[in-house]
């Protein structure tokens, strides 16, 4: 500090009686901090001082065209939505891909000239958080983002911890939650404002299962292997009550922490149990491609599946290669796109991340369909938008039908529709060997 | 698709265990404890001489990989080529970390912490931002396997055994009977009175510094062809570490290594036969046990 530079104790000494000139100096320096303030908080941004008129319900589009450009010269208002996700940590093989279909749909429905409700017209806005996959942080950055940034429309990338976390959070403001757990303490009549996004794991673990039992009648025992995670628990109890539906023998369940690299010691007790078939539910792509891997060095050779979805790039990646994934099943979204719109989302998801996952399309198609919802209730608020996410239907990348049901299943139109696929490795290539609409709407 | 076709020779829940199973679960033990060993004598090192707890310790294992992974897939070098830059650069980055950073927390145990937490903070996710999330593999130069008594050990197992034996016995050697071996005792066991003895105890905690990071990065390039390599793929070798310093005794190379067997075998055959959820619990309660009954370590100093 220089020596003329008055501190802060000498400036209240000064004040309260110290010299003329250093008096003048003070009173200097305050004045010029004040005003540099005032001149400051003049510049900060004004909230909107009106809300968004509500008004009556409109029409859907009866296309959808993302290369529509803005149809109105007025000034666009911005919606916020939040996306909570693990960008990093242990979680971060799901969040960082998941950014790519969100961030393509917001660009899409951006440039088809944004949400209109009313006269007004709203860009859409994607805030992004780090969960870490950690619930704890999960409601810290929830909080954040309903009390600070004032979103009204959140979607989480997590499991049940993560979603029990801020599920009180999310309904005492009314915000409506698209989350991936599925679990029936999250979704169903108790909980009307969470969504679910992405495959019903009972539903895809019966497909599955259905579909071996017609086409490998010769194959029965079977050992689960899941991550040891509340997910994990979930997963491995409906999977144990679903798969002796169709004629097989649960040998073994096994919770496998997510951060175990060496699966020799789990895998050599299976070498000696005539196991047929071993399920890896829930794994990232990563895990379960070390565990392949490892086990045929073992000289097993029986089938891996997973009914948590039909992912098998990552796999092949720490695999070494498509050779040890051979004969593999992976059942739910498709592991090729099914629809001509998704074969393009795809090629442009390759641009960014090649060898992209089809999933991706959940996060988009799930966009498209809240702003479908917003323009047919023609408002922001989430309780009007809550009825019309029940009704709206998208062309998108996981099918022609896409929308929300399952009333049936629990309770309310809360489960993500779309057409379920079996994928399967054979001779390198993944191949769509099956697909159905979901049990409920059969 | 026809089952398993392969004939193990045992069941594992009835008597019937071969010697095909006790050789498998010997191999698994040992591939284990070696890495662990790997990982835990740079670290007991590192405290015994410098007292600082390197929280950052398995980002320099995860460095190592990356590295390796980066030369050969970016610079298209060999596995060999690859491991030697990452092993030497890494043995750099720690002698630099310390020149920088950890030379002003010697022996202040708090301070070196949070310094470590924060640089290992800080590493990790510079990890995620070069590397990205996907879990990937280093291509082994070498391919298939032998069988010993029956067990399976894949080429990369066999190397990962062989270097790691003679690495830490190479460094126990080291240790007991060369100068800097000498000197690096003689700080550890009074840095003070080392200093009268011209002794440069900045220099030795440098190169302790260095060949511990070195080590941490050798152990990741090995692992990185028989797992996968990952920006987080130092957590779980780092818990491993803590536990077999702690079972061991802080500043004990012999120690470590013998630490390492014991939790190493202890996680795998838990893996085995009880489940791999239950192992690490039981590797902490062996560690808490030995707080307990014998708070320096199988082989630590008072």
């Amino acid at each position: 500090m220089g020596k003329n530079v008055p501190t802060a104790d000498q400036c209240v000494n000064s004040l309260l009686g110290g010299g003329q000139l250093m008096k003048t100096k003070c009173f200097t320096l305050i004045t010029i901090i004040i005003t540099l303030m005032l001149i400051l908080s003049a510049c900060q941004p004004t909230a909107p001082t009106e809300p968004p008129v509500a008004v009556g319900p409109t029409q859907p589009p009866a296309a959808v065209d993302p290369t529509t450009a803005p149809a109105d010269d007025m000034e666009p208002k911005v919606l916020k939505v939040a996306e909570l996700q693990p960008l990093s940590g242990p979680g971060a093989g799901y969040g960082g891909p998941a950014k790519i279909g969100y961030t393509f749909a917001v660009e899409d429905i951006n440039a088809a000239g944004g949400i209109k409700v009313g006269d007004d017209t709203y860009m859409l806005e994607i805030v992004e958080y780090d969960t870490q996959f950690d619930p704890a942080v999960s409601a810290t950055v929830a909080r954040q983002a309903i009390y600070e940034d004032g979103v009204k429309f959140m979607v989480l990338h997590g499991g049940g911890p993560e979603a029990a976390a801020i599920l009180p959070l999310v309904e005492e403001n009314n915000v409506i939650l698209f989350s991936l757990t599925d679990d029936s303490g999250y979704i169903g009549p108790e909980h009307p404002s969470a969504f679910y996004i992405f495959m019903y794991a009972p539903d895809s673990a019966a497909l599955q299962y259905e579909y071996i039992a017609s086409t490998y009648p010769e194959l029965a025992r079977v050992v689960g292997t899941f991550p040891d995670t509340a997910s994990g628990q979930d997963l491995a109890a409906m999977w144990a009550e679903v798969i002796p539906g169709f004629g097989f023998e649960v040998v073994d369940t096994i919770f496998i922490p997510t951060d175990t690299t060496d699966f020799y010691p789990i895998l050599t007790p299976l070498l000696g149990q005539d196991v047929d078939i071993i399920e890896q539910a829930g794994f990232p792509g990563g895990t379960s491609g070390a565990m392949i891997v490892q086990a045929r060095e073992l000289g097993w050779e029986g089938m891996f599946t997973e009914f948590t979805g039909g992912e098998f790039e990552d796999r092949a990646i720490a695999a070494g290669g498509w050779e040890a994934l051979e004969g593999m099943i992976a059942t739910g979204y498709p592991a090729v796109p099914v629809t001509a719109f998704g074969e393009t989302f795809k090629a442009r998801c390759d641009e960014v991340l090649p060898d992209s996952p089809v999933w991706l399309g959940y996060f988009y198609d799930q966009m498209w369909l809240l702003k479908l919802a917003i323009e047919k209730a023609g408002s922001i608020e989430p309780a009007a938008v809550l009825q019309e996410l029940e009704e709206v239907t998208f062309s998108g990348v996981l099918g022609e039908d896409v929308h929300f049901a399952g009333e049936e299943i629990v309770g309310l139109n809360r489960l993500f529709a779309h057409l379920y696929v079996v994928s399967q490795i054979v001779d390198g290539e993944k191949v769509t060997v099956h697909t159905a609409a979901p049990l409920w709407s059969r | 698709m026809s089952g398993v076709s392969f004939d193990y020779g045992y069941t594992l829940n009835g008597s019937e265990m071969t010697i095909k199973l006790i050789s498998q679960l010997i191999i698994n033990g040992l591939v284990l404890s070696l890495t662990i060993a790997l990982m835990s004598v740079g670290m007991t090192l590192v405290f015994g001489i410098l007292r600082v707890v390197n929280f950052a310790h398995g980002e320099f294992y995860m460095f190592g990989a990356v590295i390796a992974f980066f030369a050969m897939n970016q610079a298209r070098m060999g596995y060999v080529e690859a491991l030697i830059i990452a092993v030497t650069t890494v043995g750099l980055l720690g002698w630099v970390t310390n020149r920088l950073i950890f030379r002003r927390f010697h022996g202040k145990l708090i301070q070196g912490c949070i310094a470590a937490v924060a640089l290992s903070i800080g590493f990790q996710q510079l990890g995620w931002i070069v590397f990205g999330p996907q879990q990937k593999i280093l291509t082994s130069p070498l391919t298939g396997s032998v069988k010993i008594f029956g067990a399976i050990v894949t080429a990369e197992r066999l190397l990962l055994i062989c270097v790691a034996l003679v690495v830490i016995l190479g460094l126990a050697w080291l240790i007991k009977y060369t100068m800097l071996g000498k000197s690096m005792r003689a700080v550890q066991q009074d840095s003070e009175a080392a200093l009268t003895l011209g002794i440069s105890v900045n220099r030795v905690a440098g190169i302790t510094f260095g060949i511990a990071t070195a080590l941490a990065a050798l152990a990741g390039t090995l692992t990185g062809t028989i797992y996968t390599v990952t920006p987080a793929m130092g957590m779980l070798p780092l818990t491993f570490a803590f536990i077999v310093i702690i079972v061991g005794g802080m500043g004990s190379v012999m120690g470590a290594l013998i630490a390492a067997l014991i939790i190493g075998f202890q996680h795998s055959l838990t893996s085995t036969f009880w489940g791999p959820q239950y192992a690490l619990g039981l590797s902490l309660g062996l560690a808490i046990l030995v707080l307990i009954l014998r708070p320096r370590g199988l082989m630590g100093n008072d």
